[in-house]
């Protein structure tokens, strides 16, 4: 069999496994050494084993992923979810829809300091949705948004997929947060316009209660400018180039855990807690990460990666159409597919058909503009149904609503996204135009 | 929740699993804190601009690899890793167990053979004296400890293959 199509059966097999319940992880580790084994022989596959996985994770570039969920947990632990969310509906909680408002907004706060959509999905969720039920909201409503507000987790720098993205396209990652700002503040404002056009034309989803007075404005805000000042700090001082995202990702965590103890809202027992949601999130991610290194490497052996970009290139398709066919693609695998195994697995392929094309941008721009392109459709996948994540997440804590009922809220915000989407791939400037003033 | 069910030796079996891998996680999750206090100590003196710390990123690297070998037994226990049942959720209950304890013994043989490598990698780096470039610290022995943990994590997911057959969830 030639390498490309021990390559194309490489991926059936590895789906197929899937499909039978093997972690995703472990068919890539799997489907990966196969592959690898019969194009180069055993013993170079051995010796690969000996040294690769130890510096696959010795590698100070993904030390962020860990940071970054530990800075998270702990700002969950802290209740720092609970405060931002009282903190911005006491604002703007009065207007009709404006409990859901105030959720976009602390998710929009809590996503600078959050790289990850489950985790800021499950916060909001146990924090919110009391909330949400006493004053009367349409369940199916507040579960939609909510889920769909855990994905300003990501969308938001920081962003463990964006790590990820950087890691597997050799890109910076303090240039793919900058770029992600326009986009993130764009969705969270999308979503906020979503729901005022939802609630004008069913108020019934959206009680109106009382505004709340100028004490509890104040005091709210109090609670919260610790995390502000943490998110600006490390945001800020990334995107200034003052520390690298390793720096800010130890800044925050370090910071976090400081605020929690100063507050007296973290004690032993949370800190153990925010340890262990930390080793078993980065384990997931990490053993998935292994896998694409494996598996990378067996598809470098195969030659796909260089046959496929050709052949693209050399269909002498319109590039854009190009990229709408990738994100087409990547919505529709997105759905059924796990999205951080879904850009792994892709990307070996897809960005240097992307990067060969002539986009009238340099190859940089390019892999950056993709990268949040890539976000985006990510984003998506994790609220659209059959298999949205963040819906699986939000549906675990509010046993009680019907996964469709979640679905059917989370729908007008997809809509919004697909808007978002289209105008970043046709207006590269609103991710690039921060990069370029920053740098 | 990885609270232990099922009943007597088999309860206590899972219990001891969850005691074992969450004390290897958390000394995980502690050098990563360790590290991140290592940064912002570093970060601090070159913004005071009173010196820097030479070759903290081998630091942060060494804690890393250290930090994620001793989670991944603990996500194994807690099932944590990621998979997909969409398309087996009509197969009756056993049959998806069963199914699940062959990926374990899949995974536990992966391991296994990781660990081995990694031993002998180890091995190659102590005989050698390869050590890092800044601060000279010896690779081998870090090699090591994360070949034992991936050792760890080949058991722990065999263990959980039996547990998985033994005791119904």
């Amino acid at each position: 069999m030639s390498g490309l199509s021990v390559a194309i059966l490489g991926f059936a097999v590895m789906l197929g496994l899937i499909a039978i319940r093997m972690p995703v992880g472990l068919s890539m580790l799997v489907t990966g050494a196969a592959g690898y084994v019969y194009l180069s022989g055993w013993s170079p596959f051995l010796a690969y084993l000996k040294t690769n996985p130890y510096y696959q994770f010795a590698n100070y570039t993904l030390s962020v992923i860990p940071l970054f969920v530990l800075m998270g947990a702990f700002a969950e632990r802290s209740g720092l979810a609970t405060a931002l969310f009282r903190a911005a509906s006491a604002f703007v909680g009065h207007r009709r829809g404006g409990l859901a408002m105030g959720l976009i907004g602390a998710c929009t706060a809590f996503g600078a300091i959050c790289g990850s959509s489950v985790a800021t999905t499950a916060t909001f969720g146990r924090a919110t949705l009391p909330e949400f039920r006493r004053y009367r909201y349409d369940e199916g409503f507040a579960t939609g948004a909510i889920a769909v507000g855990g994905t300003l987790g990501i969308l938001i720098p920081p962003s463990v997929i964006l790590v990820v993205y950087a890691i597997s396209t050799e890109q910076n990652i303090a240039k793919l947060f900058q770029a992600a700002l326009i986009p993130g503040l764009m969705a969270a404002f999308f979503y906020c316009v979503v729901i005022a056009l939802v609630v004008s034309r069913k108020p019934e989803l959206a009680p109106r209660h009382e505004r709340a007075g100028a004490d509890e404005r104040w005091s709210s805000l109090a609670k919260v400018w610790p995390v502000v000042l943490v998110a600006l700090v490390v945001v800020g001082g990334i995107y200034g180039g003052i520390f690298t995202p390793t720096e800010g990702a130890a800044v925050g965590a370090v910071a976090m855990l400081l605020i929690g103890l100063a507050t007296r809202t973290l004690g032993w027992t949370g800190i153990k807690e925010s340890l262990l949601q930390t080793a078993e999130t980065s384990g997931m991610i990490f053993i998935i990460l292994l896998g694409a290194e494996i598996f990378d490497a067996f598809l470098a052996l195969s030659q796909l990666p260089t046959i496929a970009a050709e052949w693209v290139v050399g269909l002498g398709l319109p590039p854009y159409a190009v990229v709408a066919l990738l994100l087409v693609f990547y919505i529709i695998l997105g759905a059924v597919m796990d999205e951080l195994a879904m850009i792994l697995l892709t990307l070996p392929v897809f960005f240097p058909i992307v990067t060969a094309l002539d986009f009238g941008m340099t190859t940089e721009d390019v892999a950056i503009w993709f990268g949040i392109l890539v976000l985006i459709v990510v984003g998506i996948g994790l609220t659209a149904p059959p298999i949205g994540l963040n819906v699986f997440v939000i549906s675990s804590i509010a046993k009680t609503v019907p996964i469709t009922r979640t679905y059917a809220g989370v729908l007008p915000f997809i809509a919004a996204d697909i808007l978002r989407l289209a105008l970043v791939v046709a207006f590269p400037s609103l991710a690039l135009i921060i990069v370029r003033l920053l740098n | 929740m990885s609270e232990a069910r099922g009943s007597g030796t088999e309860g206590g079996a899972r219990l001891l699993l969850d005691r074992l891998t969450r004390v290897v996680a958390l000394a995980g999750g502690l050098v990563s804190l360790a590290a991140a206090a290592v940064v912002v100590y570093s970060v601090t003196v070159r913004g005071l601009g009173i010196g820097s710390v030479p070759g903290d990123f081998e630091l942060v690297q060494i804690a890393t690899a250290l930090a994620v070998f001793s989670f991944l037994p603990y996500t194994q226990a807690r099932r944590g890793n990621i998979m997909v049942d969409t398309f087996t959720t009509r197969l009756p209950p056993a049959v998806n167990r069963a199914i699940d304890a062959l990926w374990d013994l899949v995974y536990a043989g992966f391991a296994g053979l990781i660990a081995w490598r990694m031993i002998v990698g180890a091995r190659e780096s102590l005989s050698n004296g390869l050590n890092s470039m800044v601060l000279g610290i010896p690779i081998g022995p870090v090699l090591l400890v994360c070949a034992i943990l991936v050792g760890v994590l080949s058991l722990i997911a065999a263990w959980s293959a039996a547990l998985r057959l033994a005791a119904p969830e």
